[in-house]
Formats: C-alpha cells, sequence, structure tokens
C-alpha cells in the first residue's frame, strides 16, 4: 500500500478522468438504480478528493504534466494541471459533489424503469467530458471530451417531466452541434497549418511562422463554436430553455460546470494556443468580446424582467452573468482575467445555491409561475431567504461574492483604460436588481394565491445540507475575500506568465 | 488527369446534392439524398486513399443511418409540395460562412503539397519509426490506437454515450413487444420479396466474416473495431430487417446489447489501467507484453475487440430501440 500511494500521485491527472468515465460503464451494467446512485455520490467524493490532491501537488511544483500511453508531448496526447486548472477543477467538481447529493432527493424526471440506471451513467460521463476539457493539453482531445459532455448533457436535459424538455434538448443539440462543427473546423484548420494538436506545440509553432488568413479564420471560428458552448449573449439561444426544462438536479449540475468549462475553454485557446499577443493585439478580440459582453449584461436583466416563469428568469439572469465573465476575458489583462475567474467561481456556487432553492420550491408548490408564489416565502422560509441571498450576490451588494468580482472586474477596466465600462457595470447591476425585487416582492409582500399543501413537507437532509454548505462557502467568500482572490490571482499570474 | 476529373465531378455531385437536401421538404427524399451524399463522400475518401474511413462512412452514413431514419418516418408525411428555398437569412449566413471558407484556403497549402505542414511535423516520426515503436505497418493503426489511443478511447465513449442516450429516450413500451412481423413501413413488398431475401440471407454471413476479417487484419490493411463494429452491426440489422425485429431479439437479447456495449468501454479502460497497475502511464502497452512491440501488439488487439463490442452492440441497440417506438 505504501508503494502504491506516491505511484497513485503521480496519476492523478489522468485519474481525474478515468475514475468517472470508466464508472459510467459500470452503472450501467449493474442497473440498479439504488446502486447507481449511490456510486454516482461516491464517485462525485472521490473526484473532489482528487481534485484536492492535484491542488496540493501544484503548491509544490506548478505545472504537472502526464504522458498518456507513455508517449511524449507532441505525438501523444498530454494531460498537464497548472493553479489555473485546479481552480476551473475545484470549482466543476465542489458543485458536482453537492449537485449530486441534492440529486439524491430529486425524482429522475420522466424515465421508464430500465432508462433509469442509464440517468447516472449519462451523468457521470456529463461530469467526465467536463473534467476531460479541462485537464487535457491536446486540441483534438479537447473535441473529443466536449463531445462525451455535449451529447450526455443532451441526454439529461430531455429528461425532464415536461414534454417540451425534449423540444429544448433538441435545440440545444443542434446549436451544439453547430458550435462543435466550428470548433471541429478550427481545429482542422489549425493542423493544416501547423501540423500539430498539442497546445503548447501549436502555440510555438505559430509564434514561429506568423498568422495568416487560415489561422485567423481558425480563431474566428473557434470564438464561434465555443460562444455557443459559454451562451455567449448573441449565441445564447438555447440555455433558457434547456435550464428551464431539464430536472432540476440537471439543471443544478449545469449552471455550475457546463458553461464555465467553455469559459476555460475559452481563456485556455486564446492564451495558451493563439496567444495573447495574437488575438488582442493583431486581431481586435478585446473589442468584439467586451462589445458582446456589454449588449448581453445591459439587454438580458430586461428579458429577465418580463418572465413569467421563475427558473427560466434565472437562466437569462446566467446569461447576463457569463456575459460579465467575457468582458474579463476581453480585456486580456492579468487583472481581466482574474475578475473573470473570481466570477466563475462566485457564479458557479451562487446560481447552483439558486437553481437548489428553485427546484425545491417548485417541488414543493407545484409551480414555478413567478406570479403564482405570492407569500411563499413564509411557507418555505428557509429556501426562500438562499434564494434572496443569491439574487443579492447576483446584484453584487456589498459584503456578498458577487461584490467582490465585480469590484475586481471594475478595478481591472479602469486599470485598462476603459474606465468608462464601469458604467455598463453598473448600469447592469441595478437592471439586476429590478428582477431580483420583483421576486422579493412578490414571494414576501404578495398574498398567497395558492392553496397552501396539506403539511408543509420538511426539509430532508439531502436538500439542507448541498445548500447550507453552498451558502456558507459564498457567506465566507463574501466576507473574507482574500483567499479565494489570491487563488485567482495566482492562477491568473501562472496563464499569463508560465516561466515565473 | 482522371483523378482531377474524379475529384471535381464527385465534389461537384456532394455540392448538388447538399443543395437538394437543403431544399427538399419531404423526408423520403431527405433520407435517400443523404445515403447518395454518404455513397459519393465515401468514393471521394477511396480516392483520398482513406480506405478504412470510406468503410464506416458505407455502412453508417449510407447502410444504419438510412435504417433508422426509415423506421421512423411515415408516409403520411409526405408534403404536397416538395420543394422549397431556405429563409434568405439562412441563405445569407450560409454564403457568409462560405466567404469566409474561401478567404481561409487562399494561404492553405496546396493540395497534395508534400512540403505541407501537416506532413512535415508529427508525421514524419509516425511514418518513420512507429514500425520500430509498435511493430505494426498499418501507421493509420498505430496513430489511432498508440500514439492517440486515448482519443479513440474517448471516441468510443462517444459512441456509447449516443447508444445510451436513445436507450434512455425510447419511449416506454407498455404495449409488450412489438408484434411479431412488424415491417419497414415504406418497402413492405421489398422484404417481403423472395429474390431479395434469398439473396440478402446468404450475404449476411459473408459480411459477418468480412466483419471479423476487418476486425482482426486492421494492424495490417485498413480497418479496425470501428470498421469492424459497424460492418457487423449492419450484418446482423440485415438479418432483422429481412425477418423482424422481433425474431432477432430472440436470437440476440436486448439485455445482451446493452451489456456488449458498456463491456467494450470498460474492456478498453481496464487495458488501460493494467498500464497502471504494471507501473506505466494510462493506455502505455509496452508493458503489456514481455518485449515493446510485443505488449504494443497485445494492447492494440485487446482495445479494438473492445471498440468492436461497442461499436456492434450499439449499431444493433439502436436498431432495437428505434423498432421499439413503433407499434
Amino acid at each position: 500500500m505504501d508503494s502504491l500511494i506516491p505511484a497513485l500521485e503521480n496519476h492523478l491527472p489522468i485519474l481525474q478522468v478515468i475514475v468517472p468515465l470508466l464508472i459510467a460503464p459500470f452503472c450501467m451494467i449493474l442497473g440498479s438504480r439504488r446502486l447507481a446512485r449511490g456510486i454516482m455520490v461516491l464517485t462525485a467524493g472521490i473526484m473532489l478528493a482528487i481534485t484536492l490532491g492535484l491542488a496540493s501537488l501544484t503548491l509544490q511544483q506548478p505545472v504537472i504534466t502526464y504522458d498518456l500511453g507513455g508517449w511524449a508531448a507532441p505525438w501523444g496526447i498530454e494531460y498537464r494541471v497548472d493553479m489555473l486548472t485546479v481552480f476551473i477543477l475545484f470549482t466543476i467538481n465542489l458543485v458536482h459533489m453537492l449537485a449530486s447529493v441534492f440529486c439524491l432527493g430529486r425524482q429522475d424526471g420522466n424515465l421508464g424503469t430500465a432508462a433509469r440506471p442509464a440517468f447516472y451513467t449519462a451523468w457521470l460521463l456529463c461530469i467526465a467530458g467536463l473534467n476531460g476539457m479541462v485537464v487535457t493539453n491536446d486540441a483534438f482531445n479537447v473535441f473529443v471530451f466536449l463531445e462525451i459532455s455535449s451529447l450526455a448533457t443532451y441526454t439529461l436535459i430531455s429528461c425532464g417531466r415536461e414534454p417540451l424538455a425534449l423540444l429544448s434538448a433538441f435545440r440545444y443539440l443542434v446549436a451544439g452541434a453547430v458550435g462543435a462543427t466550428f470548433i471541429l473546423l478550427s481545429i482542422g484548420l489549425l493542423y493544416m497549418q501547423t501540423g500539430t494538436l498539442n497546445i503548447s506545440d501549436l502555440s510555438r509553432v505559430i509564434a514561429e511562422r506568423g498568422s495568416d488568413r487560415t489561422i485567423i479564420l481558425a480563431l474566428a471560428f473557434f470564438i464561434i463554436g465555443v460562444g455557443v458552448k459559454c451562451a455567449v449573449f448573441p449565441l445564447h439561444d438555447w440555455l433558457p430553455n434547456a435550464y428551464r426544462f431539464a430536472p432540476d438536479s440537471v439543471t443544478v449540475l449545469l449552471s455550475g460546470t457546463a458553461t464555465k468549462v467553455a469559459l476555460y475553454v475559452l481563456i485556455r485557446f486564446l492564451h495558451d494556443l493563439f496567444g495573447a499577443d495574437f488575438g488582442f493585439a493583431e486581431m481586435p478580440l478585446d473589442m468584439v468580446l467586451v462589445v458582446t459582453a456589454i449588449f448581453g449584461l445591459l439587454l438580458v436583466p430586461f428579458i429577465a424582467l418580463r418572465e413569467s416563469n421563475l427558473k427560466r428568469m434565472f437562466a437569462w439572469s446566467s446569461v447576463a452573468q457569463v456575459s460579465y465573465i467575457v468582458m474579463g476575458i476581453g480585456l486580456g489583462t492579468r487583472l481581466g482575467i482574474e475578475a473573470a475567474l473570481l466570477h466563475l467561481f462566485n457564479h458557479a456556487i451562487v446560481k447552483t445555491a439558486i437553481f437548489m432553492a428553485v427546484g425545491i420550491i417548485i417541488a414543493r408548490t407545484g409551480t414555478a409561475r413567478i406570479r403564482h408564489l405570492g407569500g411563499m416565502a413564509h411557507r418555505h422560509r428557509f429556501a426562500s431567504c438562499i434564494m434572496l441571498f443569491g439574487g443579492l450576490s447576483l446584484i453584487g451588494l456589498p459584503g456578498t461574492v458577487g461584490f467582490v468580482s465585480k469590484w475586481v472586474l471594475v478595478t481591472a477596466v479602469v486599470d485598462k483604460g476603459w474606465w468608462w465600462l464601469a458604467i455598463p457595470i453598473l448600469a447592469g447591476s441595478l437592471a439586476s436588481a429590478a428582477y431580483v425585487w420583483r421576486i422579493v416582492e412578490i414571494m414576501w409582500t404578495k398574498p398567497a394565491v395558492l392553496k397552501p399543501e396539506a403539511p408543509a413537507a420538511r426539509l430532508h437532509w439531502v436538500e439542507w445540507l448541498p445548500l447550507s454548505v453552498l451558502a456558507g462557502l459564498a457567506l465566507w467568500f463574501g466576507l473574507n475575500a482574500s483567499l479565494i482572490t489570491g487563488l485567482a490571482s495566482s492562477a491568473a499570474l501562472g496563464l499569463l506568465n508560465p516561466g515565473g | 488527369m482522371i483523378n482531377v476529373v474524379a475529384d471535381v465531378g464527385l465534389l461537384c455531385l456532394l455540392l448538388t446534392v447538399a443543395l437538394a437536401i437543403v431544399c427538399t421538404r419531404s423526408p423520403l427524399s431527405l433520407v435517400l439524398l443523404s445515403g447518395i451524399y454518404s455513397i459519393a463522400l465515401c468514393t471521394l475518401f477511396v480516392i483520398l486513399d482513406a480506405v478504412d474511413v470510406a468503410f464506416t462512412e458505407a455502412a453508417v452514413g449510407a447502410g444504419i443511418s438510412a435504417i433508422l431514419f426509415f423506421a421512423v418516418i411515415r408516409p403520411e408525411d409526405e408534403p404536397v409540395t416538395a420543394f422549397s428555398w431556405p429563409s434568405s437569412r439562412a441563405i445569407l449566413l450560409g454564403l457568409g460562412v462560405g466567404v469566409l471558407l474561401l478567404a481561409g484556403t487562399l494561404d492553405m497549402p496546396m493540395y497534395g503539397d508534400h512540403l505541407a505542414p501537416a506532413h512535415q511535423h508529427l508525421a514524419l516520426r509516425f511514418l518513420g519509426q512507429s514500425f520500430e515503436e509498435i511493430g505494426i505497418p498499418n501507421v493509420v493503426t498505430s496513430v489511432l490506437a498508440s500514439y492517440r489511443g486515448y482519443d479513440t478511447l474517448g471516441e468510443v465513449v462517444v459512441i456509447f454515450t449516443a447508444g445510451v442516450a436513445v436507450l434512455i429516450l425510447q419511449p416506454d413500451n407498455k404495449k409488450g413487444p412489438a408484434k411479431p412481423g412488424d415491417r419497414d413501413r415504406f418497402a413492405p413488398e421489398l422484404m417481403g420479396n423472395p429474390v431479395l431475401k434469398t439473396v440478402l440471407l446468404r450475404m449476411i454471413p459473408l459480411v459477418v466474416l468480412f466483419g471479423l476479417y476487418v476486425q482482426f487484419h486492421g494492424d495490417y490493411g485498413p480497418g479496425g473495431g470501428f470498421q469492424a463494429g459497424v460492418i457487423l452491426g449492419a450484418g446482423v440489422i440485415t438479418y432483422g430487417l429481412l425477418s423482424s425485429a422481433t425474431r432477432l431479439k430472440r436470437i440476440i437479447s436486448d439485455k445482451w446489447v446493452t451489456l456488449g456495449m458498456a463491456l467494450g468501454v470498460l474492456v478498453y479502460g481496464l487495458v488501460g489501467v493494467a498500464g497502471l497497475f504494471l507501473g506505466a502511464n494510462f493506455l502505455d502497452y509496452s508493458v503489456l507484453g514481455p518485449t515493446q512491440t510485443a505488449g504494443q501488439h497485445l494492447g492494440i488487439l485487446l482495445i479494438e475487440l473492445g471498440v468492436g463490442l461497442t461499436v456492434s452492440c450499439t449499431m444493433v441497440s439502436l436498431y432495437y430501440c428505434f423498432k421499439q417506438g413503433e407499434s
């Protein structure tokens, strides 16, 4: 056993992905729903432990690489773990852990008996694909794992109770397939011009050759393709209905992981593959990203304000929040990336908590229509308070995590000399205050519309435990921001200066 | 010269068929046109010397996917007007992306240029050293199964995920198993045709034999688990078409098919994990045998078996799911 543990340490990067990837078909063979659920939570715990192990390793050694199949880097596929990787891995695996506990208390959507273990298989495949996209340092491998996670995601969304779940999953499938095609074309064009697929090697060859029209096209196609996956403002059309009709536990999982990983891939490719000089100095990528972000964060809150469905309203809010992250990425500076990472983490925690609370309220009241929720805050105090707390963080009120990341973002735009960007950031926050206030007004002050359900169903531990953990984390990071700010800052520094 | 004529002719055919696919409103023509597109593409792959890709395109694109489409489209869905132009927005978007792609081609290396970057960097080692390092003559198999074996594992998982997705989506058939004698909606008389039936039934063993050949000969000639899996799957599905899905299920039950799907992925993954236990990295086959090449041989043989199992079982499972939907 002693000899196995140091050996295990070297294999942590690959274990992060193959543990869920190989447990998924195993769940399928077992064919028992109860067993599959237990295994899912256990796997989530193991994955979080592996991430923590990787985190402690990166403290000693800034970059860990792993050659798959024993073939050295540009010839074989390479895994590469640095501070940024660990930051994202921690975010998604924490959310996954809590989401899978939350999932225990949910019905598995609209599924026949035979399909129930398959739901957990798809769940594990989804998270395995997302982890694979984060750890890899190979452009084509990113695409392969993107396909795994996307296919699994469409499946999970289609398990929703309402018939429209199928349609929204299908629409997401079409949008996602178009996005993936653009990413594949981009990788193909890059291979044509460089003859390699390893991200570090690609960046070296591109720097040596200089850019040409084909590489510019590859950059453009990549931005469009990954933009669909991130739900960047004009390419967001799939997201609101996908989140609205997906089973509650799936919405919780996706809101904290799927778009976040796509945003990570955007950061990784822009800085490590194409290079900041090419994207931000040669090409006007900063303008493109910042302008789309401004439109997103100003327009989307007004759509959310007119939304009649609670779940879809918060889905719209996710589109708006992605815009803040894209703005941070678009600045291209160290502070900008730090702001983007902080907002990514904060939004993952807060939105996961909000969707859990929404799921609990919808399950108890049987409706998601906002005007039917009058007075519900008094009947479901805990969930409503968490939702309010999350809403305040979306606005960015001082004392919440949302304030911390918006503050860093404002610092970043001033630092870049684009101080006027602070105006849309503030205006966007005010607009989000409007839709949060609307919910507060209805749920706290309006009289009850629905008759109270017979006995108020008590919260099960699988419901209150993950919610409390997320709320506690959000509270802690909001009051004591130095830890998470430090992590984001060193991750951004590691990305921009890989040497030191 | 003949190559140029064939290339240009096939590409024009692809373009025409693609335009026809965009404009047609009839599901039946859509499926048939997609089949023609696949066959044309498959021929192009053969000209490009990518015979293994051509195998897959022919079996999946022209074969199995058409069968699955036939299982879900209905004659009553055929529209009165079979042709309409796409919306002007779609035309503009398509033209825009097309112009961008054309602009991107301006700096691309010439077709067939041996100095193109794609032939100068990684390919040199793959072509020059793979025989010493892996010991099999087919460089494509070396790259797919060993140098980039992890991507191939990922692709197998993609296919497995697709199979799981269709299993989840299939309607829970409460009316019991499909009625015996279920036939394809569009071609009942075709499948009842004694000539067709006699000829096809005689061909199934040959198709299966060819599938096995492609599976085990992948180290030497074009082929491997993916191609063998789709060919085997197509053979089995043909039997289902000729008799009925119900009779096929009596021979290969859907439980076994689902099991095979998952088992193939596990075989592939566990070969990789075996490397971990023998002190090497994940998917390093060199430690599996006494010498490096012997280990690589064994590893590639095993993972190709896993690929073939998952792919063939997924194809059959898709067919079962689609047949269950109709009753």
